[in-house]
C-alpha cells in the first residue's frame, strides 16, 4: 500500500502504546480513521485530541475479544467511510507477573486482547478486504517479545507476540499464494515496559535484554517509529522493527541467543 | 539438574490415550514409572491402562478435558490421591486442523488456542506448586512441535501460532523456574513429524493433513522412539528435546531465524 490519502484505517487499542501515534499519523497523511478501544472514556479523551489534527476521525468503542464488538466496529466503519484500507491491530496488555502467581482470569484477559483480539479482527476484516479487490494492509502490533526467548515474569506478553509474528508469517504466505491485494506486516519495537530492572538473578539472556534496555533510553522520538512504521508499510515488508536503527545490534544477539539454545540441543 | 533416576517415581501423561502420549505412558511403565493416563477419550485410556496394569505397572487413568481447569485441577487430585507425588509432569495433549485463515471458524480457532495453549497453562497451574513444595527433583515436559520454531507454513496459521507460544510459554517457566533454583525443571519437545493421527475431541482423524504430510516425507517417526527420546532429553537435563531431529530440521530453524535476522537488518533503511 503506497497511497495514504483519503483511504481508511482502523486502530484497535488506539489509547495506548503506539494507538495515538498511529492514528495522528493517519490523519497526517489524509486517512479517514477509525479509533477503537475497550475504554470508552480513554477512547473519547484520545479522539478529541486527534480532532486538532484531523477531522475525519470517529471512534468505536470495541472490546476486540469480543468478535461480535468487532462485528460492529467494521459496519460502523463501512457505514462512515466506505472501503477499509489498513488495520492496525495494536490492542495489547501487558502483564509482569510470574507464571504460578497469573489467575486464570489474568490469562484469560492478556491472551483474549493480544491474541484472540488480533484473531478476531483479522477473521473479520479480511473477507471485507478480499472482496475490495484493493491494495490493503494488516499491521500486527506485536514486540521483540514475539521473536526472543520467553521472558520471566512476561510469560503472557511473549506467548501471545510468539503467536502473533507466527501467523503473521502464514498470513503473509496466504496472502501471496491466493495473489491477494493484502499485505501483512508485523511490528517489533524493542522499548517494552518489562519490569525486569529490579532482577538481580543471572538469566542468561535477560542480562542481554537488561543492556538493550539501557540502550533504549535515549528512545527514538514517536515521530521516528512512525516514519519508519509508515515506510515499512510502503515498502511491503513483514516484519518491521521500528528502532531496528538504534537497538540492531542487540536485537540480533538476542535473537541470536535463542537460535543458539536451539541448535545445540539437537 | 538431572532427573537420572525414574524408577519408583510418578508420571502424569495428558493425551495418553495415542500417539506420542501412549508411547510415553508405555514407556514410563517399562522404567518402572507408576503412570497417570489422562486423555478426552476415556476407552483409549481405559484400555491403555489396563494393558499397563496386566503387566504389572501400577497405573490409574483419569478423563480429562485439558481445556477446563477445574478437570485439570481434578486430574491433579488424583494424581496426588494415588501415589503421593509426581514427578514428571507431560503437557503433551495437542491439535491440528490445516485450512486456509480465512475458512478458519471460530470454533476451529477456540479449539487450537483452549488444547494447545490453555492445556499446557491449565497443567502448570494444577502441578507445578505441589511438585514445587515435594522438594523432590520433578520435570515439566511440554510437547510443542518444530512448528513452534520454524516458519509459519500456509494453512497453519493456528498450528503455528499456539506451538510458538508454547515455546515461549516454556522458555519463560524454565527461566523462572531457574531464577528461584526450583526442584522442577522444564523441557520442550519439538517433534518433527511423527506417525500418530492429531485428533479432534470427536476421534477423527485429519486425513488430509497426515496425506499431505506424509507425502513430502517417506514416513514420520514412530511415536515409540519419539517416546525414547524425550525420556534420554530429560535424564540429559535439556531444556528443548528434538525427539527426531535432523539435519533438515536444523535447517529450517536456522532459516527462519535468517529471515527474522533479515526483517532487523532490512528495517534499518526504513528511515532518518
Amino acid at each position: 500500500m503506497k497511497e495514504f490519502k483519503d483511504k481508511t484505517a482502523v486502530i484497535t487499542g488506539a489509547t495506548t502504546g503506539l494507538g495515538p501515534a498511529l492514528a495522528k499519523r493517519c490523519l497526517e497523511e489524509g486517512m479517514k480513521v477509525v479509533i477503537a478501544d475497550g475504554d470508552a472514556q480513554a477512547l473519547s479523551q484520545v479522539e478529541n485530541e486527534l480532532k486538532k489534527t484531523g477531522t475525519s476521525i470517529i471512534s468505536v468503542v470495541t472490546d476486540v475479544s469480543d468478535p461480535k464488538q468487532v462485528e460492529a466496529l467494521t459496519k460502523k466503519t463501512r457505514d462512515t467511510y466506505g472501503a477499509i484500507h489498513l488495520l492496525f491491530n495494536n490492542a495489547t496488555k501487558g502483564l509482569q507477573k510470574s507464571i504460578l502467581k497469573t489467575t486464570m482470569t489474568e490469562w484469560e484477559d492478556i491472551i483474549g486482547v493480544n491474541l484472540w483480539g488480533a484473531v478476531n479482527c483479522m477473521r473479520i476484516f479480511i473477507p471485507i478486504m478480499l472482496d475490495q479487490r484493493e491494495d490493503c494492509h494488516i499491521v500486527n502490533v506485536a514486540s521483540i517479545a514475539g521473536v526472543i526467548c520467553g521472558l520471566p515474569e512476561n510469560a503472557g506478553l511473549s506467548l501471545t507476540n510468539h503467536a502473533i509474528v507466527s501467523i503473521s508469517e502464514v498470513l503473509d504466505g496466504e496472502m501471496g499464494l491466493v495473489g491477494s491485494k493484502i499485505k501483512i506486516s508485523v511490528v517489533c519495537p524493542s522499548y517494552l515496559n518489562l519490569g525486569l530492572e529490579n532482577h538481580s538473578a543471572d538469566a542468561g539472556d535477560v542480562i542481554s535484554y537488561r543492556a538493550l534496555m539501557n540502550v533504549i533510553v535515549k528512545d527514538p522520538s514517536i515521530e521516528t517509529i512512525m516514519e519508519r512504521i509508515f515506510n515499512g508499510i510502503k515498502k511491503g515488508r513483514l516484519y518491521i522493527f521500528p528502532d531496528a536503527v538504534d537497538t540492531h545490534v542487540y536485537v540480533r544477539e538476542l535473537v541470536q541467543t535463542r537460535l543458539d539454545t536451539v541448535i545445540k540441543s539437537l | 539438574m538431572r532427573m537420572k533416576e525414574f524408577n519408583g517415581k510418578v508420571a502424569v501423561i495428558t493425551g495418553a490415550g495415542s500417539g506420542i502420549g501412549l508411547s510415553l505412558a508405555n514407556l514410563c511403565a517399562t522404567e518402572g514409572m507408576k503412570v497417570v493416563l489422562a486423555d478426552i477419550n476415556e476407552e483409549n485410556i481405559s484400555l491403555a491402562k489396563k494393558s499397563l496394569v496386566d503387566k504389572g505397572a501400577e497405573a490409574i487413568s483419569v478423563v480429562t478435558d485439558v481445556t477446563k481447569p477445574e478437570a485439570v485441577d481434578n486430574l491433579a487430585q488424583e494424581a496426588f490421591k494415588a501415589f503421593g507425588e509426581v514427578h514428571l509432569l507431560f503437557n503433551n495433549a495437542g491439535i491440528i486442523w490445516q485450512k486456509p485463515f480465512w475458512e478458519s471458524t471460530l470454533t476451529d480457532w477456540a479449539l487450537m488456542i483452549n488444547v494447545n495453549i490453555f492445556g499446557v497453562i491449565n497443567g502448570i497451574r494444577a502441578f507445578v506448586p505441589r511438585m514445587l513444595d515435594q522438594k523432590t527433583e520433578g520435570r515439566v515436559i511440554n510437547t510443542a512441535s518444530l512448528a513452534g520454531l520454524t516458519y509459519g507454513e500456509v494453512e497453519n496459521s493456528a498450528y503455528y501460532g499456539t506451538k510458538s507460544a508454547v515455546v515461549a510459554l516454556s522458555e519463560a517457566l524454565d527461566r523462572e523456574l531457574r531464577i528461584i533454583d526450583a526442584n522442577v525443571g522444564v523441557s520442550i519437545v519439538i517433534p518433527t513429524l511423527v506417525a500418530t493421527a492429531l485428533v479432534t475431541p470427536k476421534g477423527e482423524v485429519e486425513l488430509k493433513s497426515k496425506e499431505k504430510v506424509n507425502n513430502m516425507f517417506q514416513a514420520g517417526a514412530h511415536p515409540n522412539d519419539v517416546a525414547k527420546g524425550i525420556l534420554k532429553g530429560i535424564r540429559d537435563d535439556k531444556l528443548f528435546i528434538f525427539p527426531d531431529g535432523n539435519l533438515v530440521t536444523s535447517f529450517m530453524i536456522t532459516t527462519r531465524s535468517r529471515g527474522q535476522f533479515k526483517g532487523i537488518r532490512q528495517s534499518k533503511s526504513l528511515g532518518k
